[in-house]
Formats: C-alpha cells, structure tokens, sequence
C-alpha cells in the first residue's frame, strides 16, 4: 500500500520548491524489498521528485545539507532515529532551513 | 533540582535512540521530548518553552542595561531568529509573563531589495508579509530602505504598507508612495545603493559592506528619529560563531567582543543581542513549536552577482558541516568569544572606523589612505592593527564616490567614545 505523506518546507528551503511549502505525497510500494521506507530512502526520493534547482543547496550525500533541522511529526528527527527512522502512512515531515536570515 | 544523573545521560545519548521509540523528556523525566536543546538535552515541549524563556531572560537580566519605560528600537527582519526574538518580547511584555519586561518596543524592518537585485514586485510582497507580522503585534512599527543610509534615514509606518496591500490600485495614483523612489534631480538612493554593491568586487565585501551599512542606518535611525540609545537584534548562537572566525579571517580579531558579545557599544546606540546563546537549531525549534510564520527572503545567504563563497559564507559551511559531526562546535566556539575583550588601547583610542564604526588604534600607517582614499579623505578605515585588513579591504578599489559621501558623512549617528 502506498504511504502518504505530509512534507513541509520552511526557512527559506521551500525557495527549493517552487516556494511551495507544503507537499502532499504518496510514496510508492517499494518492489521485491520490505516495504518500508526511511528517512534517508525519503531525501533520495524528494531529490529525485521534487526539487526544482541547486539540488546542493538541500541534499548533502544522502542526508541533507548541515544546518537543515528535520521535525517529524514536530519531533527533532535525532530523537527518532534520524536518516534511520520509518516512515509511517500519514506522518508530517518537516525541513526547516536555518541557514540565513536574521 | 533540574540536576540529572551525568553518566545516565551520556548512556542514553552514547547508545543509538531505538527506532521510533519515544525518548523522554531529561527535565521532567514525564513527559515526551519532542527536541533537544543544549546539544544533547532532549526536552518536552513545555520543558523546553520554559528553559528558552528562562535563558532569554537571564541574558537581559544579567546586563541591566534596559531601564523600566525605555523605548527600545526591535531590528526585524522577518528570518527565523528575529522572528523568535518579536515572539519572547511579546510574551515577556504580556500579562500572563511570570517576570515582565518593562521596556517599550518599537519595531523596524529594512527593506534590503536593492541590494538582493529584487524586483519591486518581490520587494513589496516581503515588506507585506512582513508588515502583517509586526502589524499582529500591535507594537509600533516602521519600516525603512537600506538606501536611507544615503537619504536621511527615514522611516515610514508599516500601517503604510499594510493599506497600500488592499489597494494596490490606488496607490499608484496617490503620491507619494514610500515604497517606491522619492528623490527627483538628485541620484536616488536605491541608484546609489546599487552602484556601490556593483563595484565591490568580492562576495566578502558585499556582504562585509551589508552589515556595516545595515548596522549604520539603525543606529542613524535609532537615534534621530526614535531618541533611542539601544537596538535589539536578532543575532544568534550559530550565526555569531560564524562571524567569529570570519572576522578572525577578515582581520577583525581586535573588535570581536563588539561583534559578538551581548552588547555592542562602539557608538552612543547600543546594540544588544538578546538571542547570542541559542544555536539556530534551538531557533528553529522554537519557531517550530510555536507555529510562527518566518519570512525567508533567500534561500542561502549568498548575494547576487557573488559566488557564495564569500568568507562569511565559507565560515557558514564549515560551522554547520561541524556542528553535524560534532554537536557541541558552536557552543565550543563561542564559550571562547566570551572570554576575549577589547584591548585597552583600542577602548581609549577616540578613534573609529567610518565605514563600521569600530574603534581603531591611533597608530595607523599611510598605507591606510592610499588604499582607501581618493579625494583626500582624512578619515581611516578600521585598521585595528598593522596586519588588519578589516574594511579597508572591503572598501579597497572601490573608488566610487558613494562610499566616500557614506565616509565624510557627519557622525552625528554614533560617536567614537566607548
Ligand atoms: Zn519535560
Ligand atoms: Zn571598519
């Protein structure tokens, strides 16, 4: 079953996305592998899907750039198992941006 | 009463968190964290508000440089730390606040679209945004154009911003409308303003050049129109870090107390940054937590025209690359900006550097003017010791006359006297 998910940009990152803050998306099943999609598969797939420009900006190897904070369900990520947590059919997640901006 | 057992929370940090498992709040032990402060504490959302409010109130109350009923000038532009330090004003000075604030603010944007290459569209949809926010505030709020630095500083209410939202129509008919140019005959400041970005050559002195000129037109501002002696600003843990060794690296290691410290008071207006020790993960959290609305004019911190690879913006990327790795860099860092002071010669030295208004030794070389100087400007950029380059690199072979009416500009903003 396809998962779907809330992402949210903010802090300057939407800027990435067309400055579209907020992304409804389904997250397809995965084949033959367990179905189960973590944060890290999410980067890779938010890259591939829903970037527009200057992918460096947003993506550093396969998390995401130092000095972007990830809340899940308004939850720090580390507090969860960061680029390791599942993600779970209806979650929120969001990217804030911290790098500018006084 | 808030001590924990140390060992206890090293384990449960040293040993990767279980997946999607709840951890639970360090301070009330009850409780769910839903973030982590203090690098490693993780905190409930009430655990975590109270912590913020605390610290924010201690850095004010510590210095006792605000006094009951003072007016003081809120710098606000709209980003996240600003944003966070307009919210704990707002509570601070609400009745339900445990400790009240007792001063008056008095909120002022700068609208710095010239120099982001803006077009006026974008311009007045930010100066809206973020005259909406203000304007919820119900505190008194203005806004103002970098290129004031050029034009007298002025300030206008933001209340003009919010009508000329509804009726965009109209406005256009009305004269005159302060958000677009006034000036005739003479070169208009936003020209000027441009001008003078256009011939810097490096990202570094653009963006040197920014914070001088922003730092120069609140003070101007502050104390001509608002009879104000302090500004607050927005400046936080991270990003002062940052600055650090980028002043370090710019040769401006002898002013770092000013540029770092709590309160900065190289002119007669102070600026006073009550926000120094959040890191900016701790802003965005409370951001977060709060649900309020930031306005991001960019989504990095490069200038147009510059590569991003400013000396500002390198240190940005080596600190945030760190801070990934090594959670504790920028409290690291700045612990040790706290333990630095201005040299004593540098506090007596009645002179200051017209571009940033940093004290600068008197011994000074001739060096200095052939570098900075065209039409026999006798005033010296900072140039705090012999190897310091400072704004002297920043304004070098800009021979532009903008920067020179900037220079011989009267002081009657700020003074030397620290
Ligand atoms: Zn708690
Ligand atoms: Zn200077």
């Amino acid at each position: 079953m396809p998962l779907s998910v809330e992402i949210e940009f903010s802090g300057g990152a939407e800027l990435l996305f067309n400055k579209i803050k907020k992304h409804k998306i389904e997250l397809p099943d995965k084949m033959g592998v367990a179905n189960t999609w973590t944060i890290r598969d999410l980067i890779g797939w938010i890259k591939e899907n829903l970037l527009c420009e200057r992918p460096e900006l947003f993506v550093q190897g396969e998390s995401v750039r130092p000095g972007i904070l990830v809340m899940i369900n308004n939850i720090d990520w580390d507090l969860v198992g960061g680029l390791d947590y599942v993600i779970n059919n209806n979650d929120t997640i969001l990217f804030i941006s911290t790098l500018h901006g006084g | 009463m808030c001590s924990v057992n140390e060992d206890e929370v090293q384990e449960v940090i040293s040993s990767p968190p279980p997946l999607n498992l709840d951890q639970v709040c360090m301070k009330c032990n009850s409780e769910k964290a839903v973030t982590i402060a203090r690098t490693k504490d993780p905190f409930c959302r009430a655990c975590f508000d109270q912590y913020f409010t605390h610290r924010f109130r201690s850095t004010f109350g510590k210095s006792r440089l605000i006094r009951q009923g003072e007016e003081v000038l809120l710098a606000f532009s709209g980003g996240q730390s600003s944003r966070v330090l307009l919210h704990l004003v707002q509570e601070g000075l609400s009745e339900h606040a445990v400790k009240r604030l007792r001063f008056t603010p008095i909120i002022i944007y700068i609208d710095e679209g010239v120099v982001y290459g803006y077009a006026s569209e974008r311009q007045k949809s930010l100066l809206k945004e973020v005259s909406g926010i203000i304007a919820q505030t119900q505190f008194p709020g203005y806004f103002t154009k970098l290129e004031e630095v050029f034009t007298g500083a002025r300030v206008w209410p933001i209340s003009d911003a919010v009508l000329s939202a509804g009726s965009e129509q109209r406005s256009k008919l009305a004269a005159p409308d302060p958000t677009s140019s006034i000036s005739q005959g003479e070169m208009p400041g936003e020209v000027k303003l441009k001008q003078l970005f256009d011939s810097l050559k490096s990202s570094t002195a653009k963006e040197d050049m920014l914070q001088s000129l922003r730092r120069q037109l609140l003070v101007d501002i502050a104390a001509k129109y608002f009879n104000t002696g302090k500004i607050l600003v927005g400046d936080n843990a991270t990003r002062l870090s940052v600055r650090l060794l980028g002043n370090i690296a710019q040769g401006r290691g002898g002013t770092i107390p000013l540029d770092t410290g709590f309160c900065d008071n190289r002119s007669d207006v102070m600026v006073l940054r009550p926000l120094r020790e959040f890191p900016d993960s701790e802003i965005a959290s409370y951001l977060t937590l709060h649900q309020l609305q930031s306005v991001d004019a960019s989504s990095d911190h490069s200038l147009p025209g510059s590569s991003g690879h400013s000396i500002e913006g390198l240190t940005a990327s080596f600190v945030h690359s760190l801070q990934s790795n090594f959670s504790s860099t920028v409290s690291t860092i700045f612990r040790t900006s706290d333990k630095l002071q201005l040299s004593e010669d540098l506090v007596h030295s009645g002179q200051c550097c017209p571009l940033c208004q940093a004290p600068c030794e008197e011994s000074f070389n001739e060096e200095v003017f052939s570098h900075v100087s065209t039409s026999g400007n006798n005033k010296l950029l900072c140039y705090v010791s012999s190897h310091s380059i400072g704004c002297r690199l920043t304004a070098r072979g800009t021979v532009h006359e903008n920067i020179l009416e900037l220079l011989l500009k009267d002081d009657s903003g700020g003074s030397n006297e620290l």
